[in-house]
């Protein structure tokens, strides 16, 4: 065996690693790699066919810059993405918090309660929530009737103003629990000596909170909204199927992966729906580089 | 400054474990008190309990005459000093030296003096603008500690400050410790499991076993009269010789009986405790630096102890030898690193018959 190669005592031929990778590389080029850089080719093409290709320039671009749709979806993504990281993830910290600190046997039970939403697919939840939000008789709707003596008769899918909250409120459900996780994990985490050092030191629950807490699960709140912010601009499945293809009255559940869809397979626009991928591709890169940057801590300078 | 006074306190976990029983602790202002024992003896809870991180599950804990048992933990003006540091990883060590400080409003100017004032004694100017992770394991604690002089709490309490460190550090750290005793003179209680730390930091030592408090005493008086078995074997080191046996009067001279040998109890003010204890089943101590050591040499017709030798360890200073005798007993003498003494030899020496003791095997007290 003069051609082998040795890796912690153990023999091996040299090509064996690239056998072993083989699986994956197939895959990535084909499922990956060769849509990522077809769709950049299509995004300075019209196309509506694989044999049909046009090289037309930056007209795609300046197409989807000078629509209002365009902007219309990427203002109702960006709220959408907003109230992801200002409402739902406040609460995913509170409830771990909660549960953390719970002694509760059934601790376990609401962990699982409150996930069991995220195992649901986006398509079948959007369904499920056309029903519950039937005026008069959804369950939602009477819900808050008798919570707070409003919105029995609420159209929170035939109201523009209404369905963006509605789409935020769906969310809610299924994705709370999902972030909880992350930050019971994180929470589960730090070191109680800190705790106790701090309130020793004379931190009130809230200063522990906000001193020693928050910057032990930093990392993983970093990670969390920068994933939701990722999966709020992806938005698609759910606002589908909720106000099905024409995203609602006057476009209000229309977002950036709705247009695409739009232009790509309803109006038949390829070229086009490439492009928008490739913008939201941008979109995303850089409020992720952003988001890092403001959150880099001081200690990892 | 502060008196710290512990009532009949008691620690009962909610699965019904008792881990403090019945603890009764004065500790005087001014007092460096060492809480010491074997893990899981309850000494961490309880100061824990002192700290206010613990609740009490009976009894009461007084600060300053002002029982503090529903006091909040950041209201009872203590400092705490933890066995893993626990600084904050996201501070600089000024900031954690003044973060304290900063919670209970104290105007910057002040904060900046007394964090620059523990740094300079603490010899941590160099290192202010540092974080935690860029600090040696000896540095930590220094932050660790100085975090809590800078407060000038009531006490201090430590719970196994020195265990992380590696071995030269921790003798260094001993020695600060009880220099910065010396220097604030605040009320100290310090828990440790290391005898050796217990015996050179303590003005008393509280010395427990199973939750409950075995002896209270200054760390010579412990050494010198255990108060039973445990605290004999505990405290020194290398540990107390035992050996079974009985207590018998011959012709008015008492003496232990045991497996190889009888051994002369000879000190007049013990005889009324000895004859009481006669035909009882006994445990005959003897500390390893009474056998054979040069102060031993010196007695005159000392009494002897008698084995072969199995294993000799140089220590430098002194050399351990551990003997055998007839009756398979292990026990080891603290000698003078000159004697001459070979491995498998038979070896009688002197023991001084004045610092012996003799323990009931039953109760495990200490008899004489």
């Amino acid at each position: 065996m003069s051609n082998s190669k040795t890796f912690r005592g153990v023999n091996y031929h040299p090509y064996a690693p690239w056998l072993f990778l083989t699986p994956y590389i197939i895959i990535a080029l084909t499922f990956f790699l060769y849509p990522l850089i077809y769709a950049g080719w299509l995004s300075f093409h019209q196309t509506d066919g694989p044999h049909s290709a046009v090289f037309v320039g930056l007209d795609n671009f300046k197409f989807i810059f000078s629509d209002p749709s365009f902007y219309k979806a990427l203002k109702n993504t960006t709220i959408y993405a907003i109230a992801s990281i200002c409402i739902q993830l406040p609460l995913s910290l509170g409830l771990a918090i909660l549960l953390n600190n719970s002694q509760s046997k059934l601790k376990n039970l609401f962990r699982l309660l409150i996930f069991s939403p995220n195992l649901v697919g986006q398509i079948f939840v959007g369904v499920l929530f056309s029903v519950i939000f039937t005026p008069r008789y959804g369950i939602f709707n009477i819900g808050i009737e008798k919570l707070i003596h409003w919105g029995l008769d609420t159209q929170w899918l035939s109201k523009p103003g209404l369905i963006m909250p509605a789409l935020i409120i769906v969310s809610l459900w299924m994705y709370v629990g999902y972030n909880m996780i992350y930050f019971l994990a994180a929470l589960q985490t730090v070191d109680k000596q800190l705790v106790e050092a701090a309130q020793i030191d004379g931190a009130s629950p809230w200063q522990v909170f906000l001193h020693v807490t928050l910057p032990q699960i930093r990392p993983v709140a970093v990670f969390v909204v920068i994933m939701s912010t990722i999966g709020s601009y992806q938005l698609f499945e759910l606002p589908f199927a909720l106000l099905k293809s024409s995203f609602g009255v006057d476009q209000a559940g229309l977002t950036i992966v709705g247009y695409l869809y739009d232009n790509a397979f309803n109006s038949g626009d390829l070229g086009t729906g490439a492009a928008i991928g490739w913008i939201l591709a941008f979109i995303i890169f850089v409020i992720s580089i952003i988001q890092l940057r403001a959150t880099n801590s001081p200690e990892d300078k | 400054m502060a008196e710290i006074i512990l009532k009949n306190v008691s620690k009962v976990y909610d699965n019904s474990v008792t881990a403090v029983r019945d603890v009764n602790l004065e500790i005087k202002d001014h007092e460096f008190m060492v809480l010491v024992g074997p893990s899981g003896c309850g000494k961490s809870t309880t100061l824990r309990m002192i700290a206010g991180l613990e609740d009490i599950s009976s009894g009461t804990i007084s600060v300053a005459d002002k029982i503090v048992n529903d006091v909040q933990p950041k209201d009872r003006n203590l400092a705490m000093v933890f066995q893993n540091y626990a600084l904050y990883p996201h501070m600089t060590v000024y900031e954690n030296m003044a973060f304290g400080l900063k919670l209970r409003h104290f105007p910057k100017n002040e904060i900046d003096a007394r964090v620059k004032e523990a740094a300079a004694t603490l010899g941590l100017e160099p290192y202010l603008d540092r974080y935690p992770k860029a600090l040696s394991g000896g540095q930590r604690q220094r932050v660790a500690v100085g975090r809590a002089i800078v407060r000038k709490p009531a006490a201090f309490l430590f719970d196994e400050p020195l265990s992380n460190l590696d071995a030269k550090m921790r003798v260094q750290m001993r020695t600060e410790v009880s220099l910065l005793h010396k220097k604030l003179g605040t009320t100290m209680i310090y828990v440790t499991h290391d005898q050796v730390e217990a015996m050179t930091m303590g003005s008393r030592i509280c010395v427990m076993k199973d939750g409950e408090v075995q002896q209270i005493d200054t760390p010579l008086a412990i050494y010198d009269s255990p108060c039973n078995l445990f605290v004999a074997g505990f405290i020194g080191m290398p540990p107390m010789n035992f050996f079974d046996g009985t207590v018998e009067n011959k012709d008015g001279s008492f003496f232990f009986v045991g497996k190889a040998f009888s051994f002369p109890l000879i000190k007049p003010e013990w005889k009324d405790k000895l004859a009481a204890a006669v035909g009882r089943k006994v445990v005959f101590g003897v500390r390893p630096e009474d056998i054979g050591s040069p102060s031993a040499m010196l007695v005159k017709d000392a009494p002897t102890l008698s084995g072969s030798l199995k294993v000799k360890e140089p220590m430098g200073a002194e050399t351990y030898l551990y003997l055998d005798d007839t009756a398979a007993e292990r026990f080891i003498a603290k000698v003078d690193p000159h004697m001459v003494a070979e491995v498998g030899q038979s070896m009688t020496l002197p023991v001084n018959p004045a610092k012996v003791h003799v323990f009931d095997a039953e109760s495990t007290n200490l008899i004489v």
